[in-house]
């Protein structure tokens, strides 16, 4: 009898002489030094910008890559526009139509007959009010 | 099988500092577990040893970030794991339709040690082929919980599931596996 571990590694036991191979070669480059020397405070920032672009970007690359494209749609799609409304608010500034001029002339027209029948009055079409005699002396000879 | 004090006894801090004899105890230790693991997700005899180097490279490079001695074996399968889902994406393979099949309802495990399956000398030939005939998941929760003998904690961290998923992958996979071996008795 023997336990699934047993079996399984069994199974792959051909692989130990190539395992063995790879174990020495790994630990020939360890012995050299080759193997970059990392400190853990290195290691872990160095890692965490690897960990953020192995675990955020890497997997939804497509997404990321979407995203981006739609702003740069929507960027191009924004420029256009703006540059549309400002084309049609200055053709709309430098070439005034007929009829907004009649429109103008008629408002015109209007309102000067406004601000004619609605004139100040003068103060001497004001209604004098009845006030005290000591008072009336000094007005009469103002005015 | 392996003891869970194993853990604290690998030599994972004199690695850190560069020692070689670390490295080579860990390698002999690892290395065939690893390949095993790995050779379940490729199943190409290069290809496996060539992503076995890469891990211990890897894990050579980042053993400085690790916070905890005692979970090197999982880190390092977890590594194992991200090359292999690494090789699938650059070489456009995917898994089959039935390797994706994932079982969402959570259910008990009633057996959580690996150390109770026992395999007789006539079964161990039925025990691999039905073991490779399992849904890449299930297979690779089961491998796990039978190389290292992970928890469904350390099955989750590995694999990226939820711990529900894990438990339910594994008692389906040793549901099956136990019917198959039972009816060949039968």
């Amino acid at each position: 009898m023997k336990t699934p571990r047993d079996i399984i590694l069994q199974h792959h036991c051909a692989a130990e002489v190539g395992l063995q191979t790879l174990s020495a070669q790994q630990l020939a480059q360890l012995a050299a030094g080759k193997q970059s020397r990392v400190t853990p405070k290195a290691a872990r920032s160095n890692s965490f910008f690897t960990n953020l672009w192995a675990e955020v970007f890497l997997p939804w690359r497509k997404v990321w890559l979407g995203l981006g494209a739609a702003w740069v749609v929507i960027l191009v799609f924004n420029t256009v526009l703006r540059e549309d409304s400002s084309r049609i608010a200055l053709q709309s500034l430098s070439a005034p139509t007929p009829e907004t001029l009649q429109l103008l002339t008629e408002q015109r027209r209007i309102l000067a007959q406004l601000m004619e029948t609605t004139e100040p009055q003068t103060p001497a079409d004001i209604p004098r009010k009845p006030g005290p005699r000591s008072e009336a002396v000094t007005r009469r000879a103002i005015v | 099988m392996p003891v869970m004090s194993e853990q604290e006894l690998l030599p994972v801090r004199e690695a850190r500092e560069g020692n070689p004899e670390a490295w080579a105890a860990l390698l002999a230790r690892f290395r065939l577990p690893l390949y095993a693991y790995i050779h379940e997700w490729v199943h190409h005899e290069q290809t496996a040893l060539d992503l076995v180097q890469e891990t211990f490279i890897n894990a050579a490079r980042h053993v400085g970030s690790l916070r905890e001695d005692g979970k090197f074996a999982s880190w390092l399968f977890h590594i194992a794991q991200q090359k292999c889902i690494q090789h699938w994406r650059n070489s456009k393979r995917y898994p089959e339709p039935g390797d994706i099949e994932i079982h969402e309802r959570t259910l008990v495990d009633e057996s959580p040690d690996p150390g109770e399956w026992l395999v007789r000398r006539e079964d161990e030939e039925q025990f691999m082929k039905h073991l490779q005939e399992l849904p890449l998941p299930q297979r690779s929760a089961l491998m796990l919980h039978f190389l290292e003998g992970f928890s469904l904690e350390e099955i989750a961290g590995i694999t990226g599931a939820q711990v529900g998923t894990v438990k339910s992958r594994l008692h389906y996979a040793k549901k099956t596996m136990r019917q198959i071996l039972e009816e060949k008795r039968k």
